[in-house]
């Protein structure tokens, strides 16, 4: 082959994206849903109501724990947020990771014990774009190669547009073909380091999964062994078995917190270690809004005299890297304005994905004088794909409006009426002639879509008031999104429907 | 941080105002040697300052993702800018084209 | 596009070497024959380069978690914990760069050679550099 630099680019591009391409959107979309991740969670538990959260919040709630739990070695309290308003309280038996908890939901303003709908809310999406519904760690290997089939398209998909510089601030909307490749190339250009970060940081997340050797290697118990050695924590608190009761004041303690984090809501959450041990202690976590990385940030504090015993030392170089691109993986740092701009990007990512497999497909189309199977498959698996997946995610809410809130397993039945969904939509596909499919799916998502709200607002007209009342931006917003995306497809489906009566 | 991101619009604004591509689609005359240079050099001035600006905020590292996440949006905001001058001038100049020419008759 | 070139030239090649005892279907022949032999010459090729980069890329990859274990113990005087987690996550940088290499070199046989070789010389570099299996923990 004639050693063309741009031209291996361009091959490379073309088939690193096509090759995973349809896992890579699918990982793309659920991924950016997932930065609202909280926020559906609350939709999909409208139980939680939209009341604002009761004064003494953190007082209260020790005063629950402390009739509920008073034998337990943990206490913790998840304090609601800007993104969450679910106050939870957690006891458990021991301090071992894996211990058997109980937990309760409480009214953040009455205190009173909720039980919202079991549902996985908005962390289906989240787990779903990394273990792809796969058992045990097989979605994750997977994902990690879509990751690096993405790195691989990134970068020659810069060398392909090597003129990008000339080129991308061009748009030229007259030919449909030549439109969608400009907006793939400018969709490209300003989410490179956006798609750079997310797909190597995706990798460095497993990456005891996918490249353990050099970590079984050195260390006896191999790469389980490591994270002690490389991460810095609390020190270990020992109970000395002598009956001390704990500050359930939590004022005081509130302001010493102050002064160390002054930013207003700081506290993610709390922890009592042996709370009637005189050796016991607070933990306090803290909420990640000033700092990339992932490692919580935590005070230790004296349970008995209110003063901050220890702090967490900062990582070394090493962990941090990883936490650090952990961190801007997750983007729980990121406030509103930069999760919208954030959510742009990963908007654009999967405009730039889903347009890059229907370029390449129309491009052979035009190019190509007899069609063979290939071609046909991309057709196919393009639609299936991108519309099955909108319409799926569509489904999912329905399934969690609709499902009776007293069923057994309801959150696995909520994920497989998503799979069905999908599964019927890619079944459409290959019934119907393209064209069709296109619009007939366009159309269904519109009207899907759009009638969320209405449904919501039928089954308990309440939820809604209340948000409105209340301010509730949370629920408002994701029903409002849930409306523009109806609209959005309502809107591609007229264009398709005419260009498709013109070109006829 | 508001200004600074304005900075980054207009920076970028010159940048593409550069080309002459696109120059010729906003202004009416084409693009002198010198007016790219002034251009080039102020747009990459305004970029520079808008990043200096950001980097003197705190906490660092979050700023510097505003900044880039800033960025996106803002290239996007010119090429729709540009695309749209584009248009317009083309409307333009089609609509001058059908009154300054002849109507021929119908045979 | 690159076959036809080398089809139309070899064409040319051979007419020109071969003026008068070749018949006309005889040459159209050797020319197709070329071509096609040059085509699954081409799959060859791609298909080798994939696998160089996709499979060899990996080794060469892991080959370099290894190799930088003790350069970074030893340029930066980072404890073996540290150097080790470090090394891992500059390794994807490595298969990164292999992947690309390997779809620049001029034939596949010389992209296969620069992974052997780097692979081969990143392990013999760890282990010259750690003599015993121990390392500065």
């Amino acid at each position: 082959m004639k050693p063309d630099f741009r031209k291996t680019m361009i091959w490379l591009h073309t088939y690193s994206g096509l090759v995973f391409g349809w896992v890579i959107f699918t990982i793309w979309v659920t991924g950016t849903l997932s930065y609202y991740n909280d926020e559906i969670s609350q939709w999909m538990r409208p139980e939680l109501g939209s009341q604002p959260p009761a004064q003494q919040v953190v007082n209260r709630s020790l005063q629950e724990l402390s009739l509920r739990a008073s034998d337990a070695k943990q206490w913790r309290i998840s304090l609601p947020s800007d993104r969450s308003n679910r106050l939870r309280i957690t006891w458990s038996d021991s301090l071992e990771r894996r211990a058997k908890r109980h937990s309760v939901t409480l009214n953040s303003q009455t205190l009173a014990p909720i039980e919202p709908r079991e549902t996985q809310g908005g962390n289906f999406f989240r787990a779903f774009h990394y273990t792809l519904e796969l058992r045990n760690y097989g979605g994750r290997y997977f994902a990690g190669a879509a990751a690096m089939f993405m790195l691989v398209a990134i970068f020659s998909g810069i060398f392909t547009h090597r003129r990008f510089f000339r080129d991308f601030f061009t748009l030229r909307f007259k030919k449909t073909l030549k439109a969608v490749t400009d907006l793939h190339a400018i969709a490209g250009v300003i989410t490179i380091p956006f798609c750079f970060i997310l797909s190597f940081s995706a990798l460095l997340i497993y990456i005891s999964s996918y490249m353990p050797w050099s970590m079984e290697y050195h260390f006896d118990n191999g790469r389980r062994d490591i994270d002690k050695h490389i991460s810095t924590r609390l020190s270990p608190v020992k109970p000395a078995n002598e009956l001390a009761i704990p500050i359930t004041n939590f004022d005081h303690i509130e302001k010493t917190i102050q002064t160390v984090w002054p930013e207003k809501g700081a506290i993610s959450r709390i922890s009592y270690q042996y709370p009637y041990d005189a050796n016991g202690r607070i933990v306090v976590t803290r909420q990640p809004l000033l700092s990339l990385s992932n490692k919580s940030e935590q005070l230790a504090i004296n349970p008995h005299t209110g003063q901050i015993i220890e702090e967490i030392k900062p990582e070394r170089v090493a962990r941090m890297v990883r936490r650090v691109f952990y961190g801007l993986h997750e983007a729980r740092f990121a406030s509103p304005i930069l999760r919208s701009l954030l959510f742009f990007m990963g908007l654009a990512s999967t405009f730039l994905i889903a347009s890059g497999l229907i370029i390449w497909l129309n491009k052979r189309l035009e190019k190509v004088k007899k069609r063979h199977l290939g071609h046909t498959i991309v057709e196919r698996l393009n639609i299936s794909t991108i519309m099955g997946l909108i319409i799926a995610i569509a489904g999912y809410f329905y399934a969690n409006r609709l499902i009776p809130i007293t069923t057994t397993d309801r959150s696995e039945l909520e994920i497989n009426v998503f799979l069905i969904t999908w599964l019927c939509v890619a079944i459409y596909t290959l019934v119907r002639s393209v064209k069709r499919a296109w619009q007939e799916l366009l159309l269904i998502a519109g009207a899907g879509y759009l009638l969320l709200p209405v449904l919501d607002f039928i089954i308990n007209k309440q939820w809604l008031l209340q948000a409105w009342s209340n301010r509730n931006l949370i629920y408002i917003s994701v029903e409002s999104a849930m409306l523009i995306t109806g609209m959005i497809c309502l809107v591609f489906y007229g264009w398709l429907k005419r260009r498709n009566n013109h070109v006829k | 941080m508001l200004s600074s991101l304005l900075l980054q619009l207009v920076g970028l604004w010159l940048l593409s105002m550069a080309m002459n591509k696109h120059y010729r689609h906003t202004f009416a005359n084409a693009l002198t040697p010198m007016l790219e240079r002034a251009f080039s050099i102020i747009g990459w001035g305004l970029l520079s300052v808008s990043f200096i600006l950001v980097l003197l905020l705190s906490p660092l590292p979050l700023m510097i993702v505003y900044w880039v996440s800033c960025l996106a949006l803002n290239i996007t905001l010119v090429a729709f800018f540009n695309s749209y001058q584009e248009n317009r001038r083309k409307r333009c100049s089609n609509r001058s084209l059908i009154k300054s020419s002849v109507i021929p008759p119908l045979k | 596009m690159q076959s036809v070139i080398i089809r139309v030239s070899v064409g040319v090649c051979f007419s020109s070497a071969n003026s008068g005892s070749h018949t006309q279907t005889s040459w159209v022949y050797k020319e197709f024959y070329i071509f096609m032999n040059l085509h699954n010459h081409y799959i060859f090729s791609m298909t080798s380069r994939v696998i160089a980069a996709v499979i060899g890329g990996y080794g060469c990859a892991v080959a370099s978690s290894f190799a930088l274990v003790p350069w970074l113990n030893i340029a930066f005087d980072m404890q073996k914990p540290d150097a080790v987690y470090l090394a891992t996550m500059l390794s994807y940088l490595f298969y990164l760069g292999a992947i690309i290499w390997c779809f620049c070199q001029k034939t596949a046989l010389l992209a296969w050679r620069d992974i052997i070789m780097s692979s081969l010389f990143f392990s013999l570099f760890y282990l010259l550099a750690t003599p015993t299996k121990e390392l500065v923990a």
